[in-house]
């Protein structure tokens, strides 16, 4: 082995270590991805077999829906068929429903007779009033055999006719969760869509292909005669269809995983290159004598190479069997909680390969820039040994003017993708913007940092805050990698946080649109009830009175007006311009509904208002979707007279509220009013699913970037390291003339404060501005517009968090590995005497 | 005085004998740092003659150039004007990759401090030099020299096991394993108490006495420069000076 070489792994210790599991996460995250996504399609063709299974070949009718007659007469020819042993015509339907005691939706299908399902428990459904329902629907709503579903009709709220569950089948089903017999199915009371027909051929046919494609051909020919709209597949070919669907699901899949893959593979790729600069420079010395006593820059360049190319390799190795582990615990969990058919995680050689090419490919490139400057360390070095550091270079121009070209060219096209909706290129133009943007930093950096010390100077008048600024200008290179690296994270973490909150705020200004109030019910005498929830925030009585609705042809419906007031609508509304002007009504959507609907749905209406004594007044009406039924709302400035005690009670949730809670609200509106008067609360479930999609939403998000950022704090740990290794002589020269520890400690605190507010500032801008581009690109063009939100509370954490973790590295380190804390290390570690030993006046001249 | 008969490559020495060949041979030697004003230069037309087998010191105050020169005497930074004959080797013109070969194979060094590799026990730091040249090592002369210089207990230990005239005493034989041409030393005693500092020269002496090695010592210290056979004497980047020390045998002064 190359001496160079050994020697450098013997000396790297646990900043290889660090280094390594970078790389280990990343790759890790990748495998895990990879394997899951490949175990999740495996579980969707299994399933897609299963259930083509039995059927020769599918006629696909779901074209048929308006003409309720043809598929049933299409069944039947087919079955006429000479080769065909059975044709059936599978319907489905859905509507609302109470479910084991709780309101929920029932989706049914007619059960195909020649499916292969086990049952769990009891039998198919063959009476008109029975069900059988699968595993997970069961688990779902607390079913058991024997307990009720009842079916409602979706245009009038009444309730059907009660089926009973008399079996369970397990496993899930492409087919649908709930499945009744023909005979229940002409029961349910929402209309039956014809799917397809599932057709058998006789008995010594079934399975054969050639007589499946001759049976096609005569179907064919049917469908061409009677439902042009139908096709025919067989068996072959309805899994195919199935597995190309399911490779669009399996092509998202990997497009999500690969994508925050890419992320935590490009920031571990920068923690590795500033792990290896950290590396190189506290070898410098050692490098130098190398050289001096003969090895070739070739030969240091190399081992440096190869040094990233085996810490990739083993680091791979190990991010390969922690993404297995992880894939494995993940499917385990699955099957027991989730998805009892999830198929078993396989380490796939595909997952194997890309784990460990990526990991030693991004870890060698990354090492490349250090190797080259391994390589150019000079022998004479080791001559002058305890000098202090020369000062760096001044702005490398390459560097910049590379960084500045990338950072505009990325931040453009971060822009455009806002504009255009298109993540992608969202996602592309970001990495390349940012890494523009840590290619110029080296020119930005220090120049702010050598600022806001000479800011700091004056204000406090303090010699530190002066040495920092100095510093700034000694040492640009350190300064940048060390800023660079808690930008990494402080990047990440704004864009999510902002991203989340621009979609939460974009969501809720649209929800506001739609549903200005969160619940009303026709009822003044709710207001103590509702008010006892914690869910509700608020509620107000709205004066009213009960009208009667009359159609033009003379058909009369309860209603009610009610006159709302600029305070109602300032303490409860969502939204300021709700109030109607006068001669402006809002109407409820049951005037939309039924045999004459007022207007066009969703349409502005003309209505009369006749009140008893008062004469005829015309008002033009808006649908207001959030109102309960019958309702009439006028302006309490139109001066009618109306009752409190005749109004209604509107109500604002809390905006955290649960679905379960505004279900609770419910449940009490019904128990106090009674379950005829009329109410809303759609508009606060509404909101509560959207807040609780949300909430999970942003969970699985930083779930999924939890990696990189594990990876962005190892950074950081590691170019801290740098930084006191290089600091313990200057530290030394400063205690020697004069500076007190103190001093010492208040100069590396100052700098590392300075160094966080300006990766907050620079990263803090970077993330709001991709988290609104994000959340931009991701919307579907023009359904809303995007309001940038910042959560200023959340981005006070996320600062304070940053400034904890650039000055109190002890905390850190010893948090990760307990290795000598480097701010301790510098300011302890310098007795003066000692150090100044070694230390000579730089130049002999 | 101990005498070995030592095959040197595929020359054989005898050190007694040999002491009118040139080891290293430096003219017209010419060094500018900076341009204009500005501009500093620390060898100015410098030409001198180290002979073979002996023990040579280099003196002068700061900024006379003695640091240059032993730059430019073994590779380690190119003169602007002049050459550098190192045994029969022209550096001058030689690209990096040759020198770093002359570096290795014909010169040895011991510095004032970081002399070693911290990750590497006295062994490796000895052979570290042929290692690199991926050449044999000579097991039965590292033995000798490891016993000579009181190393053989201590060749497994790193160097921050070993006391700092130890360190020294590693760098002086991973010096003489090489077999080079010609041994610099910088200050080697800049960093040691006195009775390590009187060590490492006699170590050196014994170097020149008992190996039949050439030695190059730059130092500030006289009593250093004392014990070597030669004074070379810099000013002002020009050689002003060469002393030949007293015969061997009057050393130490009484």
């Amino acid at each position: 082995m190359n001496p160079v070489l050994r020697a450098n792994l013997r000396s790297g210790g646990t900043r290889l270590f660090a280094a390594g599991a970078a790389i280990a996460v990343a790759v890790a995250f990748v495998v895990t991805s990879l394997l899951m996504v490949d175990a999740f399609s495996r579980t969707m063709e299994s399933q897609a077999e299963a259930e083509a299974a039995g059927a020769d070949l599918m006629v696909e009718v779901s074209g048929l829906v308006d003409d309720p007659q043809t598929p049933a007469a299409l069944a039947d020819q087919i079955q006429d068929l000479d080769d065909v042993g059975d044709a059936q015509l599978i319907r489905s339907a859905f509507a609302p429903a109470e479910i084991g005691g709780r309101d929920g939706f029932l989706g049914v299908s007619e059960l195909p007779e020649h499916l292969p399902v086990e049952f769990t428990e009891g039998r198919a459904a063959e009476a008109a009033d029975e069900i059988t329902v699968t595993e997970q629907f069961a688990d779902a709503y607390g079913l058991t055999v024997g307990d009720a579903v009842t079916p409602e009709d979706p245009a009038t709220g009444d309730a059907g006719d009660p089926y009973t569950v008399v079996g369970l089948i397990s496993g899930i089903q492409r087919a649908g969760s709930a499945f009744v017999s023909p005979a229940g199915m002409d029961a349910f009371p929402e209309e039956a869509f014809p799917e397809s027909i599932r057709v058998v051929l006789a008995e010594s046919l079934h399975g054969d292909a050639g007589a499946q494609r001759i049976v096609q051909e005569q179907i064919q020919d049917l469908i061409e005669q009677h439902a042009p709209e139908a096709s025919v597949l067989t068996h072959e070919e309805i899994v195919e269809a199935w597995l190309e669907d399911l490779a669009g699901t399996s092509d998202i899949l990997v497009t999500i995983g690969l994508g925050f893959g890419a992320i935590a593979v490009f920031v571990a790729g920068l923690v590795i290159t500033n792990t290896f600069g950290v590396l190189v420079a506290s070898r410098m010395s050692t490098l130098a004598l190398l050289r001096a006593v003969g090895a070739t820059a070739r030969q240091l360049k190399q081992a440096t190479l190869a040094e990233g190319a085996l810490l990739g390799v083993v680091g791979s190795a190990v991010g390969v069997l922690l993404g297995f582990g992880a894939a494995y615990g993940l499917g385990t969990a699955a099957r027991g909680l989730w998805l009892e058919d999830f198929a078993p995680v396989r380490l796939t050689v595909v997952a194997v390969v890309v784990g460990l090419v990526l990991g030693t490919v991004v870890t060698g490139a990354a090492s490349l820039f250090p190797a080259l400057r391994a390589g150019r360390t000079s022998p004479m070095q080791a001559l002058r040994p305890a000098d202090v550091a020369p000062a760096e270079g001044g702005v490398p121009r390459v560097r910049t003017t590379i960084g500045v070209v990338l950072g505009v060219l990325g931040l453009g096209a971060v822009v455009a993708a806002a504009l255009l909706h298109s993540p992608l290129l969202g996602v592309a133009g970001a990495m390349l913007g940012f890494l523009g943007v840590l290619l110029a930093a080296r020119a930005i950096v220090p120049a702010v940092v050598r600022g806001l010390g000479l800011l700091l100077a004056r204000i406090t008048g303090g010699e530190v805050p002066r040495l920092v600024a100095q510093n700034a200008r000694q040492t640009p290179g350190r300064l940048t990698t060390t800023t660079s690296a808690l930008l990494i994270g402080v990047t990440l973490v704004v864009t999510m946080t902002v991203g989340a909150a621009t979609a939460q705020r974009s969501l809720d200004e649209e929800q506001a649109d739609r549903y200005p109030v969160d619940a009303a019910v026709a009822s003044a005498d709710v207001g103590a009830a509702v008010d006892a929830e914690d869910a509700v925030t608020g509620s107000a009585t709205v004066p009213g009175e009960p009208a009667e609705e009359t159609t033009e042809d003379g058909a009369q419906a309860p209603a009610q007006v009610v006159a709302a007031s600029a305070e109602t609508v300032a303490e409860i509304a969502r939204r300021d311009d709700l109030l109607p002007e006068p001669g402006q009504a809002l109407l409820s959507a049951s005037f939309y509904e039924g045999e004459q609907p007022v207007a066009q749905w969703g349409e502005t209406a003309t209505v009369t208002l006749k009140a008893a004594g008062e004469e005829p007044l015309q008002v033009q009406g808006e649908m207001a979707g959030w109102l309960p039924p019958g309702t009439v709302v006028v302006s309490s400035a139109a001066g009618w007279d109306l009752q409190e005690a005749e109004g209604q009670t509107w109500m604002r949730f809390s905006d955290t509220a649960t679905v379960d809670e505004v279900m609770q609200v419910s449940g009490t509106l019904t128990d106090v009013a009674g379950a005829e008067t009329p109410a809303t609360v759609e508009a606060a479930l509404s909101r509560a699913s959207i807040s609780g999609v949300i909430d999970t939403v942003l969970l699985v998000v930083l779930i999924l970037l939890a990696a990189s950022v594990v990876v962005a704090v190892i950074g950081v740990s590691n170019t801290l390291a740098l930084s006191v290794f290089e600091r313990r002589r200057e530290a030394a020269l400063l205690r020697a003339l004069g500076l007190s520890r103190g001093g010492v400690r208040r100069l590396v605190s100052t700098e590392a404060v300075l160094m966080a507010v300006v990766a907050l500032l620079i990263g803090g801008g970077l993330g709001v501005f991709f988290g609104w581009a994000g959340v931009s690109s991701l919307v579907a063009e023009d359904v809303m517009g995007v309001a940038l939100a910042v959560p200023w509370g959340r981005l006070g954490l996320i600062a304070a968090a940053a400034l904890a973790a650039a000055s109190s590295p002890p905390a850190l380190r010893l948090a990760l590995w307990g290795g000598p804390s480097p701010r301790r290390a510098s300011p302890r570690s310098s007795p003066p005497l000692l150090r100044l030993r070694c230390l000579r006046v730089p130049f002999q001249v | 005085m101990l005498r070995c008969g030592l095959t040197w490559g595929d020359r054989t020495v005898d050190p007694m004998t040999h002491t009118s060949a040139v080891a290293v041979k430096a003219t017209d030697l010419i060094k500018t740092y900076g341009t204009g004003d500005a501009a500093v230069r620390p060898l100015k037309r410098l030409s001198l003659e180290i002979p073979a087998a002996r023990f040579t010191a280099v003196m002068g105050p700061s900024g006379s150039g003695k640091s240059t020169l032993m730059h430019v005497l073994a590779g380690l930074d190119a003169p602007d004007g002049g050459s550098v004959i190192v045994g029969d080797v022209e550096l001058t013109g030689l690209d990096d990759r040759r020198l770093t070969r002359v570096r290795r194979e014909r010169i040895g060094f011991i510095f004032q401090a970081y002399n070693l590799v911290p990750s590497m026990t006295a062994q490796e730091n000895i052979l570290l030099p042929s290692r690199l040249g991926r050449a044999s090592v000579d097991r039965a002369f590292l033995e000798l020299v490891a016993e000579r210089l009181g190393l053989t207990e201590r060749l497994h230990h790193r160097p921050f096991e070993l006391s700092g005239g130890q360190q020294q005493r590693v760098a002086v034989a991973r010096a003489l394993v090489s077999r080079p041409d010609v041994i610099f030393a910088d200050e080697p005693t800049g960093n040691l108490d006195q009775a390590a500092g009187a060590e490492v020269l006699d170590l050196l002496r014994a170097a020149v006495d008992e190996f039949g090695q050439t030695v190059i010592m730059v130092t500030h210290d006289a009593g250093a420069a004392a014990r070597a056979d030669r004074t070379v004497l810099l000013a002002d980047g020009r050689l002003v000076d060469t002393l030949e020390a007293p015969p061997p045998r009057s050393w130490p002064p009484r």
